[in-house]
């Protein structure tokens, strides 16, 4: 009876032993490249869920038609958000067809990642044709004995960039704040008066700025009725020059105020004055009063007129001039 | 003359015994009589090429050898198989408490391996743990080995045990059924509706005049289609962090944001999905959109195998009084994909 014991003990455990456990699926692994366009130097991204209990050493990235670069970099920044970097990550290497990634011992179930860089000679890897790629990515240990494995699909295609164009028109805006300014004082041969102003608000994205010129129409305060004038003063000398009191004087003074933006705004040197008794002269051709050597918004240029004259000028409300002012912008 | 001697007792005499001898008869003795055949053959002398006859004590121990399992690829998975253990011999049901052990081979069991009766996965060697009930083998829905290679052919056999009665021989082989290869497309359209462009994409953006936000008339398309398991995603990133002019020097940076508050910026907003989430960071309705700087962003993603799988997004835009004219910005958004395997 024993015997036949003896025979049945023996075939069953014919086929039992301990069951290691072989090189498995790691439980996620992703492999990103930067670029999947074709032709392309491409960094790379690895995702890696170990499934297998094992001492790795090494990460092995097997490519089946990628360009491996000999000068790898391995890095941990920029990781997705559930993962953390690749423990003990050391030195990279790109040989034939795969790249192996030092690190040490790995926990299952633990998200890993890390990134092979391109920004040095040899980095990376280089795409291959259009199309479907097995990669591979491996964990090995010290023997270099695979602890888990995962077959990827790599997907190339002609094209991975949507060029997205944009056109900033040139714009720009030049507003008058009125089209009368009057004295605030009655003209006197002994002091100078000056009018409220008229601001000329400017904004333009033109990159090189803006410029405004000013023409006087009679280059005088005219009275029709008097039939006398009182001529405007100076020369076009690059300065501002100051009215004396008792003789015919008639300028223009320009202040600014720059708005934000890119450059520096000035009033033109001819008509910088003082704000009450100085300016620039008029003159029957456009003249610079004002520039800005960037793109602005909000720009504010105050234009006023300071006059006096002789004590023997005729009496008269209508003594006027007219100004055409005008601005383009730099583009 | 006796010349070989029987065991014998008081109360009975065996005349005889033998095994593999052919058995004897009439076995008596004064109270006892029997008749009694104790013997077996060699378990290998009926075996050919093409048939196994079972023989011997060893065989009449052993559990039923279970007919051929039913192996199949429902879902083209690419790294594992449905296995339905059929609980039959010989036209009879085996008994609920028969337990089941199987081996694989993806070379027709030049190699074999087994399959864990922890976690469906392969093992070099099996143990008594790796047998299961049909019950905990998933009925008649089977279930899935897990952890094969893709792109082979696999086989699959089973062998029982139950009671105390031995393992079966190996039942007869099951049909080859391939496992597919990983697999991943992906495609890209520019359009302002949902149909196939070619390269090279450009989405052109009519003229920024400051303070009004410009959306993109053409929609940026991707196409996933994927087996991987855990799905996969759609990524999105930038060359220039915005839209750059070199002209200028200058440059509208991409923003995550409500561009109708703020003064400028660029950035992408997702417009449609179809089998695919879009990534909550470029959900918005309205201009508010999504930066893409020179970090790789998800965009779009599924958790599973897709088919189909489609989605779009917008890209808008809006310059101020500081954003200089040129009409060269331009920005190159690379959109690439990876499956989770």
């Amino acid at each position: 009876m024993s015997g036949f014991l003896g025979v049945v003990v023996l075939v069953v455990l014919m086929g039992m032993s301990v069951n290691p456990v072989l090189a498995a699926s790691f439980t996620k692994a992703v492999l990103r490249y930067d670029r999947i366009m074709t032709g392309k130097l491409s960094g790379l991204q690895v995702v890696i869920v170990p499934l297998t209990v094992g001492t790795e050493t090494k990460v092995k990235l097997v490519f089946a038609s990628a360009t491996v670069g000999t000068g790898q970099s391995a890095t941990t920044t920029s990781l997705p958000t559930n993962a953390i970097a690749l423990p003990g990550i050391g030195a990279a290497v790109g040989a034939g067809t795969s790249i192996t990634v030092v690190c040490t011992d790995l926990t299952v179930g633990t998200t890993y990642a890390f990134n092979l860089l391109t920004v040095g000679t040899g980095m990376g890897v280089t795409t291959p044709a259009a199309g479907a790629y097995l990669d591979t990515i491996s964990t090995l240990d010290a023997g270099d004995s695979t602890v888990d494995t995962t077959t990827v699909t790599s997907r190339i295609i002609s094209n991975d960039q949507v060029v997205i164009t944009a056109n900033v028109p040139p714009t720009f805006t030049f507003t008058l704040s009125g089209n009368t300014d009057a004295f605030t004082t009655d003209l006197a041969s002994d002091s100078v008066s000056s009018t409220n102003g008229i601001s000329v608000a400017v904004t333009t994205n033109a990159a090189k700025g803006w410029t405004g010129w000013i023409k006087s129409l009679n280059q005088a305060l005219t009275s029709v009725v008097a039939g006398e004038s009182i001529g405007t003063s100076g020369t076009i000398n690059g300065a501002a020059e100051p009215c004396a009191v008792g003789t015919d004087c008639y300028v223009l003074d320009v202040g600014v105020t720059s708005g934000t933006g890119g450059g520096t705004l000035t009033a033109d040197a001819e008509y910088g004055g003082d704000g009450s008794t100085t300016g620039g002269t008029f003159t029957s051709v456009f003249q610079p009063f004002a520039a800005r050597t960037g793109k602005t918004n909000g720009d504010t240029v105050w234009l006023r007129a300071h006059a006096t004259m002789v004590a023997t000028k005729a009496a008269a409300n209508d003594y006027t001039d007219t100004w055409t002012v005008v601005g383009a912008g730099n583009f | 003359m006796t010349l070989l001697a029987f065991p014998a007792g008081s109360s009975y005499k065996l005349e005889g015994y033998t095994f593999g001898g052919g058995g004897i008869n009439g076995g008596t003795s004064p109270n006892y009589q029997y008749q009694a055949r104790v013997g077996q053959l060699d378990n290998n002398m009926m075996v050919g090429s093409s048939f196994s006859l079972g023989a011997g004590l060893a065989f009449e121990r052993q559990s039923p050898t279970p007919i051929s399992p039913t192996l199949s690829n429902p879902g083209s998975y690419y790294n594992k198989l449905k296995l339905v253990v059929n609980n039959e011999s010989g036209g009879s049901t085996l008994p609920p408490d028969t337990k089941y052990v199987m081996a694989i081979s993806d070379d027709d069991f030049v190699t074999t391996k087994y399959i864990s009766g922890t976690d469906h996965s392969l093992v070099d060697s099996y143990g008594i743990a790796d047998y299961q009930t049909f019950l905990q083998l998933g009925d008649t829905g089977g279930f899935d080995i897990l952890g094969l290679d893709p792109g082979k052919t696999y086989k699959v056999k089973v062998r029982s045990m139950q009671g105390s009665f031995s393992e079966s021989a190996w039942g007869p082989i099951s049909d080859g059924v391939a496992t597919a290869n990983p697999t991943l497309t992906f495609d890209i359209d520019v359009s302002a509706s949902d149909v196939a462009t070619t390269p090279p994409y450009v989405v052109a953006l009519s003229s920024l005049y400051p303070g009004s936000v410009v959306t993109s008339d053409e929609k940026v398309w991707v196409s996933v289609d994927t087996n991987a398991a855990a799905g996969g995603s759609v990524f999105v990133y930038g060359q220039n962090a915005g839209l750059k002019s070199l002209a200028v020097g200058y440059t509208i940076a991409s923003v995550s944001g409500d561009l109708s508050n703020l003064d400028n910026g660029f950035g992408v907003q997702v417009s449609s999905v179809s089998q695919l989430t879009a990534d909550a960071f470029y959900i918005g309705s309205g201009d508010i959109v999504g930066l893409t700087d020179t970090l790789v962003r998800q965009i779009f993603y599924v958790n599973g195998p897709v088919t189909s799988g489609r989605g779009s997004f917008l890209v808008k835009a809006k310059s101020d009084n500081d954003t200089p004219a040129a009409g060269d910005y331009t920005e190159a958004l690379t959109v690439i994909v990876a499956a989770n395997y």
